[in-house]
């Protein structure tokens, strides 16, 4: 999956985890968890329809990268799905 | 000692400070008016599923007009905890026979003296003068399994000898105003506690026996969870990822403690698991496909007493054989998790 694919399946799926979210309110710089105040149930969904579209990607070292205040944005969730893909 | 000896659980007694606080009344006597800027603080603080908890001082009273330096919250440790850590050494103490004790190991991370606490109860209840003490400072929720492990090792090292063990914390000591979300949930979630249990070797039937442990550090994860002392109380941070790392980690950890024994999950059917906060419990569970009746003593300890830091998988224990009354030859899995992160486990056999 390139890039572009990937970006727009973790927006989709943003989009139907929280249905009350505009497209407008999803960029790459959106945080997760500040600017869409995704909690652990709607992350669980998303980590959960990623692993079932990724083949079951191993996510912990993302995970680590988004602990940084600030850093569990669109963007890196969709850089770190690209790394680990190539 | 018996070739079929192994260490065993021969006592376990627990024991609270006096302060019992619900969390409506920890939210509207101090936590309503620290997080008033907090969208959903008093939903956060319910979604975490305690009900109430125990602590060494009314946080409503004493933090009412700040923030308390650390060396006054230490002085309320050695006051309060240190007697509650007595309270709970005596329980298990009182049918033992004493100079049989050759070693007492104590954890925690939330209130230091010296000396040490574990020197004033070895004292106070005239222990052995040759006792081999061992103090487990800072390490965090999983440390009664360091505590255990002190105590296996030194089964294996002096097998007729008994071994003392204690896990006392005070995390209610350690609240501090910062108004974060992750404050919040932090705050909602620890409680107070002490717990002793007393070891020997011993044959099948004398008491649950620990069959092996297992540890893992997830190094690259260090930055997760965090427990700094400040000039005001020790600071906790949490990333709100820690379920999600623990989970994804979980199968092969069960199966490094599990398969030398040649067991699976399917095997066990008492599952301790450290109730850091509810996400960690119902992640973990659903992965390895637990039923809600196998974490009953996990969930009750939760709602109970809150997230008692190392004590917390002792007090599950302690539930599991007053309300589970688990048959002779089931196994039980004890597990916690802390910083590091650090996974624990341990396979008992009641």
């Amino acid at each position: 999956m390139k890039r572009p694919q990937i970006l727009s399946f973790v927006r989709q799926s943003i989009l139907s985890i929280n249905p009350d979210l505009s497209p407008d309110d999803i960029s790459e710089s959106s945080s997760l968890t500040q600017d869409l105040s995704f909690d652990s149930l709607r992350l669980e969904a998303l980590i959960a329809s990623l692993k079932e579209e990724l083949c079951n990607l191993e996510f912990t070292p993302w995970y680590v990268r988004a602990s940084r205040r600030g850093q569990d944005t669109i963007g890196s969730l969709v850089d770190f799905i690209q790394e680990r893909q190539s | 000692m018996s070739s079929t000896a192994k260490p065993t659980l021969l006592a376990i007694g627990s024991a609270f400070p006096p302060y019992e606080l619900s969390q409506q009344e920890g939210y509207e006597g101090l936590f309503k008016r620290w997080y008033r800027d907090i969208p959903n603080a008093e939903q956060i603080m319910t979604q975490t599923r305690v009900q109430r908890r125990r602590m060494a001082w009314d946080p409503r009273v004493a933090l009412a007009s700040g923030s308390p330096g650390t060396g006054e919250r230490m002085k309320v440790f050695a006051e309060v905890m240190v007697d509650v850590a007595g309270q709970s050494v005596g329980a298990v103490l009182e049918s033992a026979e004493r100079s049989r004790i050759g070693s007492f190991v104590m954890a925690s991370c939330t209130g230091y003296l010296g000396p040490t606490p574990d020197l004033l109860l070895a004292r106070r209840f005239a222990l052995r003068s040759d006792l081999r003490r061992t103090f487990i400072g800072h390490m965090g929720c999983f440390a009664a399994f360091n505590a255990l492990k002190v105590a296996m090792d030194s089964l294996a090292a002096r097998p007729d000898e008994l071994v003392l063990a204690n896990c006392t914390e005070s995390s209610s000591l350690h609240f501090r105003p910062e108004a974060t979300a992750e404050q919040v949930v932090i705050h909602a979630l620890f409680g107070d506690a002490s717990v002793s249990v007393l070891l020997g070797n011993a044959p099948a039937g004398s008491g649950v026996q620990l069959l092996r442990t297992h540890t893992e550090q997830l190094y690259d994860t260090y930055e997760l969870m965090t427990w700094t002392v400040k000039s005001d109380g020790f600071e906790m941070t949490l990333s709100p990822y820690v379920p999600f790392v623990l989970v994804e980690h979980i199968e092969a950890f069960v199966s490094k403690l599990l398969g030398p024994e040649k067991l699976s999950v399917r095997d066990i059917k008492y599952w301790g698991i450290h109730p850091g906060g509810p996400k960690i419990v119902e992640f973990i569970s659903k992965k390895l496909g637990l039923e809600e009746a196998q974490l009953r003593a996990t969930w009750h300890v939760l709602a109970e007493y809150g997230n008692c830091s190392s004590s917390t998988v002792l007090l599950v224990l302690e539930d599991i054989l007053k309300q589970d009354q688990p048959r002779g030859g089931e196994y039980g899995v004890l597990m916690a998790f802390g910083p590091g992160l650090t996974m624990e486990g341990l396979l008992v056999r009641f």
